[in-house]
């Protein structure tokens, strides 16, 4: 039991509990939904005992209105929750509800080290999915904030913000720099790898580690590696390559 | 915001502080670059460089006093540090990147290269979260065999950052002797993996290979050595009247920054906060070796040279144990599918490992499919090496920058990713 924070806990399925019951995170989801082909439990069911949430507070009933199926289970649904392991957990918030969910988290729970920032591109949903892990020191559980974000850029090179953005698509947060120091430099790198804006952050527009890049942010799924490196560097011809899928399909089928 | 001249600002900084220009004042035009400082607790602060009072440098990437291939961008007044700010990219960058279009069994030549110094973390860590989503147990040697590797590579680490510490410093005798016995480690790994630096012994599944013939005894010949050796250093270094004069009281970290900074390991540990992964959180077979935390209470550069040098010591006892209570016989491996049509079920999952520097972490997300969706490496220099090392390096004297720098334990690589 942690003792000197607000809210206590003894596990990780009850931590999500109260986090419902204070509102801080929606309510579970469909729980008749999970079925054949979905993602989420086949992943949990290998990989440790501990499966979806399926806590008294998941018989609620889902907000009219919202959506019902496998789908919802998309790490990228508002309100997905899953339990990876008897001290991780992650949640899935809207990004009007992140900050202030991760400050209660922080200053009534405990989970007062920020593990990392980072985020996971869905370029099939046109969704950043940003990840902050908290880690709480008495109890040694891990809580993943996930919170899907649009995709879209948000201010052009120039620095000026277009008119026309729209709030539910732009690649665009609320900055976390002032709850913990090291997250300013988390979200420059987002600035820079995936083109994440975060307003207010301080010099989250200087290169972190690329100079006078202009092209696509590197770790955004639409850039191309192997065509970027082919055409920015000169082509040296004569040499041969061997790709290994065909080495080793040679090796192991050497029939066909 | 203050209304000084930068004239009047400059003569009367506030005692043991170097003069910082206060934001300029509306109709004082700025006569040439003005450079806004890094520091959280200067925010709004200017230092104006044609005041003359300033001088620019760069520490790195080649330069003898930094881990790697790192710099530092100094603003420097006198001899005293006024900003400073990390930057990195000069060595390996992309792995996440370049893991995201290969195969999970691809990737194992990619990941030991995050960490020069070492490897094997990154290749446990990378081994555990693709067999937590893939569902694959490890025989129990398996497990003896990675604790075993990633107690060496502590080991290894440690003796080349005593070269570092020292080095940094000005005695650079006891580095010659830690990389000396470093490379004796080395040839340890070289026999069990072909590989002196690269490893790549840790693989899912299991370990790559059995113990060689007689490791066990040339093993302990080397924990013997290292052993001798460390009560050398021990005598030359921290009773050592120039070390204790210099590092005494340098980079003092308070421990109310410990959580707003992410400080992790032996960071952490030197302010006297007992967190250790591997008690807190046991992972391989921590849970059954004998070793206590080690803290100390100063939180300065010596109390973590301190803190570093007891868990050699402790190192040292944990291979010791491995090697006595290890089962001498048993499957090292766990039969892979065929890894061309490897798929792993969609999942994500963080894994955490205390390595030489603090908290190393590998977070996961697999999407079913043959390839990786993400990769995120946690390493602990991402916010040592920059949003602490900016922060405690302001009013420091222009000589202890490779010193502070090497006592916060940094590794670019794992920054770049």
């Amino acid at each position: 039991m942690n003792t000197s924070y607000q809210y206590s806990y003894t596990n990780i399925e009850e931590l999500l509990d109260i986090l419902i019951e204070k509102g801080l995170i929606a309510p579970a989801v469909d729980q008749q939904a999970p079925a054949a082909g979905d993602p989420a439990p086949a992943a949990s069911e290998q990989a440790s005992p501990a499966t979806e949430q399926h806590g008294p507070a998941a018989e609620a009933a889902p907000p009219a209105g919202e959506a019902r199926g496998p789908e919802q289970q998309h790490p990228t649904a508002i309100g997905r929750r899953q339990v990876q392991s008897s001290d991780l957990a992650f949640v899935t918030v809207a990004p009007e509800a992140a900050r202030h969910l991760i400050l209660d988290l922080r200053d009534r729970f405990g989970f007062t080290h920020l593990v990392l920032l980072t985020a996971v591109d869905y370029i099939e949903e046109e969704k950043f999915l940003l990840t902050y892990l908290l880690h709480n020191y008495e109890m040694h559980h891990d809580i993943g904030v996930q919170v899907p974000i649009g995709r879209e850029a948000d201010r052009d090179s120039a620095g000026d913000r277009p008119a026309e953005a729209n709030p539910d698509t732009a690649a665009s947060m609320e900055s976390i720099h002032d709850l913990w120091a090291q997250a300013g430099t988390y979200q420059r790198e987002l600035k820079e790898m995936f083109g994440i804006d975060f307003p207010g952050s301080p010099r989250v527009d200087e290169p972190f580690i690329l100079e006078g890049w202009d092209e696509v942010p590197p770790m955004r799924r639409e850039f191309d590696t192997k065509q970027y490196s082919e055409t920015t560097y000169f082509p040296r011809p004569g040499r041969s390559t061997n790709d290994p899928a065909d080495y080793m399909r040679q090796k192991l089928y050497p029939k066909e | 915001m203050q209304s000084k001249t930068l004239k009047e600002t400059n003569k009367s900084g506030p005692a043991g502080q170097p003069a910082v220009a206060a934001d300029a004042a509306p109709n004082s035009a700025p006569q040439g670059p003005i450079i806004p400082l890094t520091d959280n607790h200067q925010a709004g602060r200017r230092v104006d460089l044609s005041s003359g009072k300033y001088l620019k440098l760069w520490q790195g990437p080649q330069h003898p006093g930094i881990t790697g291939n790192m710099s530092l961008e100094l603003t420097v007044s006198g001899d005293e540090v006024v900003d400073l700010r990390t930057h990195v990219g000069y060595l390996h960058r992309g792995f996440e990147k370049l893991m995201e279009r290969r195969t999970y069994i691809q990737n194992f030549p990619i990941v030991c290269r995050i960490c020069v110094p070492e490897p094997d973390f990154n290749e446990y860590l990378y081994a555990a979260t693709v067999e937590e989503l893939a569902g694959i147990q490890v025989p129990e040697r398996a497990n003896w065999l990675r604790n075993l590797t990633l107690e060496m590579a502590r080991l290894a680490s440690f003796l080349q950052w005593i070269g570092g510490q020292t080095g940094a410093f000005g005695m650079g005798v006891i580095g010659q002797w830690g990389i000396t016995h470093r490379d004796y480690v080395l040839d340890l790994f070289e026999e069990l993996s072909g590989g002196r630096i690269y490893h790549m012994y840790i693989i899912p599944g299991g370990v790559r290979g059995e113990l060689p013939e007689g490791f066990e005894g040339r093993a302990r010949t080397v924990l013997d050595k290292v052993e001798n050796l460390l009560g050398d250093i021990e005598r030359a270094m921290f009773h050592n009247a120039v070390f204790k004069d210099r590092a005494k009281g340098l980079g003092v970290v308070p421990r109310e920054m410990l959580d707003s900074y992410g400080i992790t390991g032996p960071n952490a540990r030197a302010a006297g906060v007992a967190r250790d992964v591997r008690k807190d959180q046991p992972y391989l077979l921590y849970d059954q070796l004998d070793f206590d935390v080690v803290t100390a209470s100063g939180s300065d550069t010596y109390d973590r040279a301190w803190v570093r040098f007891q868990e050699i010591h402790q190192s040292l006892s944990l291979i010791r144990q491995m090697l006595t209570r290890m089962p001498k016989s048993g499957p090292i491996h766990t039969q892979l599918p065929n890894p061309l049509h490897w798929k792993i079920p969609a999942g994500q999952t963080y894994r955490r490992a205390e390595c030489t520097r603090g908290e190393y972490g590998y977070y996961l997300v697999s999407d079913g499919s043959g390839y990786p969706r993400r990769v995120y490496v946690r390493g602990p220099s991402y916010t040592h090496a920059v949003a602490l090392m900016e922060s405690m390096a302001v009013g420091a004297n222009i000589a202890d920058v490779a010193g502070l720098m090497v006592s916060f334990h940094t590794y670019p690589p794992e920054i770049e990713r």
